[in-house]
């Protein structure tokens, strides 16, 4: 479902080489390329953005979530190990753990955008996406089950890269998902079709 | 295969991932004769294609242009790492304005004094502000010539974008929980300048009177 990242050359790179790994480009910016570290951003902070929207609905947490990964991962980019997990499994952890806490700490006050101008495309699709009742229903789940239907089902992880990002086993990734969509789907069976101003989601600025 | 184990494979099988093709063989074999079961991989399968729908209509969303700015001053300029590089996070921003609401709320503004109500400029807010320092004399704290005194600890008003300036009255009870010398026998209220943020967050006070 998401895609896992771009390629694109940095420093030192031709057009007709490899597309750099996530390790080459880590190793650049511990080595302070900037280009390196533009790369790996640009490589990342998508999915990751839309991990922390789609988990929390909030655009302004996104942001605040895609920003602090990146700059845990300037701060410490001696963290991840490659022999422990995929990169992709390292970033998501760290922003599961910003979200979760900022979720826990905002429950019922996350700024969901309505700030922001008419023009801005990503409010128009935030706007328009909260009155989608798989959005609603995503939102109202409990957060331990939110979290794996986003990772699993919504991010493209695998089992196992999920329950690296979790810190858990893959049995637990399993029967979160299990009864996550379970609850999913009995939300959405019972929900009647509803104007669109009925249908925004429980949840309050 | 029995009921319980379809079940155990319904969310792998309507995800079309993570099954072997004899185990997915044996699952749908076992739908086709069970009522039940195909019922449930039915809403498995609509739940499936609804985050499906929902993920390819979010797909484009990405961080504004903003964050990979801030990211690259930050990485230019190793020692603001610790995050004075970027702007401040909505978390902080709404933790300040928690502060300044809780700051505001134990306080009665009332009108300014001799009708002043434009601010001087930031800078000349920052010289006239001392550094808090709770062993200042008590007369250098309150008084027509009296110092503002830094609420914010180590805060360059002169960075701030704007100020203003509230005059406000006190309980006198609350200038001991300021940590400032009070007589809590003391009854009434006492007047101070307030200079405040536009993020509405007190940064510095005087006592007047």
């Amino acid at each position: 479902m998401e895609s896992r990242g771009r390629g694109g050359s940095f420093q030192g790179r031709t057009a007709e080489s490899v597309t750099p790994s996530d390790h080459d480009l880590l190793r650049g910016m511990r080595d302070g390329d900037e280009a390196a570290f533009t790369a790996l951003y640009r490589r990342w902070q998508g999915p990751l953005y839309r991990y922390a929207l789609r988990v929390s609905g909030s655009p302004a947490l996104a942001e605040d979530v895609t920003q602090e990964v990146f700059m845990a991962l300037l701060r410490r980019n001696e963290g991840y190990d490659p022999s422990r997990g995929e990169l992709s499994s390292y970033l998501h952890g760290i922003a599961r753990n910003l979200a979760r806490r900022r979720i826990e700490r905002e429950r019922g006050h996350l700024p969901l955008g309505d700030e922001a101008g008419p023009d801005d495309p990503l409010a128009d699709l935030v706007r328009r996406e909260r009155s989608d009742l798989v959005w609603e229903g995503i939102l109202g789940l409990p957060l331990h089950y939110r979290e794996v239907v986003v990772l699993c089902d919504l991010q493209g992880l695998s089992y196992e890269e999920a329950a690296s990002a979790m810190g858990c086993a893959v049995g637990t990734v399993r029967s979160r998902l299990h009864r996550g969509r379970e609850q999913l789907g009995a939300r959405l069976r019972s929900a009647r079709p509803l104007p669109a101003t009925e249908a925004l989601p429980r949840m309050t600025r | 295969m029995s009921c319980e184990e379809f079940e155990d494979d319904v969310v792998d099988l309507a995800r079309g991932e993570e099954l072997a093709d004899d185990e997915r063989a044996e699952a749908l074999s076992h739908a086709e004769g069970c009522l039940r079961c195909a019922a449930r991989l039915d809403d498995e399968r609509a739940v499936t294609n609804g985050l499906r729908a929902f993920a390819a209509r979010t797909a484009g969303a990405e961080a504004p242009a903003r964050v990979e700015a801030a990211l690259l001053r930050a990485l230019r300029d190793p020692e603001g790492v610790g995050g004075d590089a970027t702007r401040p996070s909505h978390s902080v921003e709404l933790l300040l304005l928690a502060a300044a609401a809780a700051i505001l709320a134990a306080i009665v503004v009332v009108p300014p004094r001799d009708g002043r109500l434009a601010a001087p400029a930031p800078s000349t807010y920052a010289a006239a502000v001392a550094p808090a320092t709770p062993e200042a004399p008590a007369a250098a704290l309150a008084g027509e010539n009296a110092e503002f005194v830094s609420l914010s600890y180590g805060e360059d008003l002169r960075e701030l974008d704007s100020l203003q300036v509230m005059s406000v009255e006190l309980p006198r009870t609350a200038l001991a929980a300021l940590g400032w010398p009070a007589d809590s026998a003391q009854a009434g209220s006492v007047k101070a300048e307030v200079i405040v943020g536009h993020d509405g967050v007190a940064r510095a006070i005087r006592f007047v009177d």
